[in-house]
């Protein structure tokens, strides 16, 4: 039985789905035994997802940069 | 089933560009700059070097779109050329400032997490950028914090999703490093960002 301790250990690959079967059922036990475990996996997930989702979303780009692109594509192309 | 109209202006939009059509250029950055410009920046984390980073990647759309076969999405293509441009010039700029290379930076020997990232403080982004919606202003200030390996890899793989190849061939680092890491990097985002996460609802999108 894993305990709380491999948690984080094994989680990068529990999460992305490179652990060997065995050892993915027998994390799969212990997060159905450990509600502390399983919102850290929650977490974790959700920080990877937010990640993506918002890091370069929404970005305006500011005026002055806009004008000097645009001088950069009349000048270069 | 009919193509969504985003898809049919960026069929149009890639035929142009390989017709040599420049004004396609000035459209794309209407259409897909402000996301190119959110990559560029969280590269280089200031507005003068994330310009110089579209202007190249601009270049590179440009020179490399002949071999743009329509395989992955378009936008998926532009970012991830913006994502590369970003990518080179902090390499760039490491060889400017003399120092070490960027695969070399920070130990991974040291499982240690890293510093607790400060978004309490909500101190200003690097320029005054227009931004809407908390979590993502706090996801990018958080991101904003990383030390530039962390925020490397972060960037390539989670936000990118290169896969991990890819990543290890970008860096140089060994697949071992790579994972370490990222996963110490996703911890202190975690970290960072759990006030937000907690009764979120996440919805893949």
């Amino acid at each position: 039985m894993l305990g709380c301790c491999d948690v984080e250990r094994l989680l990068f690959d529990y999460v992305q789905g490179t652990l060997e079967p065995e050892v993915k059922h027998r994390l799969d036990d212990h997060f159905r035994d450990c509600p502390p475990c399983i919102e850290f996996l929650r977490t974790y997930r959700q920080t990877i997802d937010v990640t993506r989702r918002f890091c370069c979303n929404r970005v305006e780009i500011p005026p002055t940069v806009r004008t000097k692109l645009e001088e950069f594509i009349h000048a270069e192309f | 089933m009919s193509k969504p109209d985003t898809q049919i202006d960026d069929v149009q939009l890639v035929a142009r560009l390989k017709q040599r059509d420049k004004s396609a250029l000035e459209e794309l950055v209407h259409v897909h700059g402000a996301k190119m410009y959110g990559v560029a920046l969280q590269f280089m984390r200031n507005e003068s070097d994330a310009r110089e980073v579209m202007q190249d990647a601009l270049v590179s759309i440009w020179n490399k779109i002949g071999s743009f076969e329509g395989k992955s999405a378009f936008t998926s293509w532009i970012y991830r050329v913006t994502a590369n441009a970003g990518l080179m010039a902090l390499r760039k700029k490491k060889r400017r400032e003399n120092d070490i290379s960027l695969d070399a930076v920070g130990s991974d020997d040291d499982d240690a997490p890293l510093p607790a990232l400060q978004l309490s403080d909500k101190r200003p982004l690097p320029d005054k950028v227009a931004m809407t919606g908390e979590l993502g202003e706090q996801v990018r200030a958080a991101i904003d914090q990383l030390p530039e390996p962390y925020r490397v890899a972060v960037l390539l793989r989670d936000v990118e999703e290169l896969p991990m190849a890819e990543v290890m061939q970008e860096t140089g680092l060994s697949e071992p490093a790579l994972k370490s890491r990222l996963h110490r990097a996703r911890l202190a985002l975690r970290e960072a960002l759990l006030p937000y996460l907690n009764g979120q609802d996440i919805q893949k999108s």
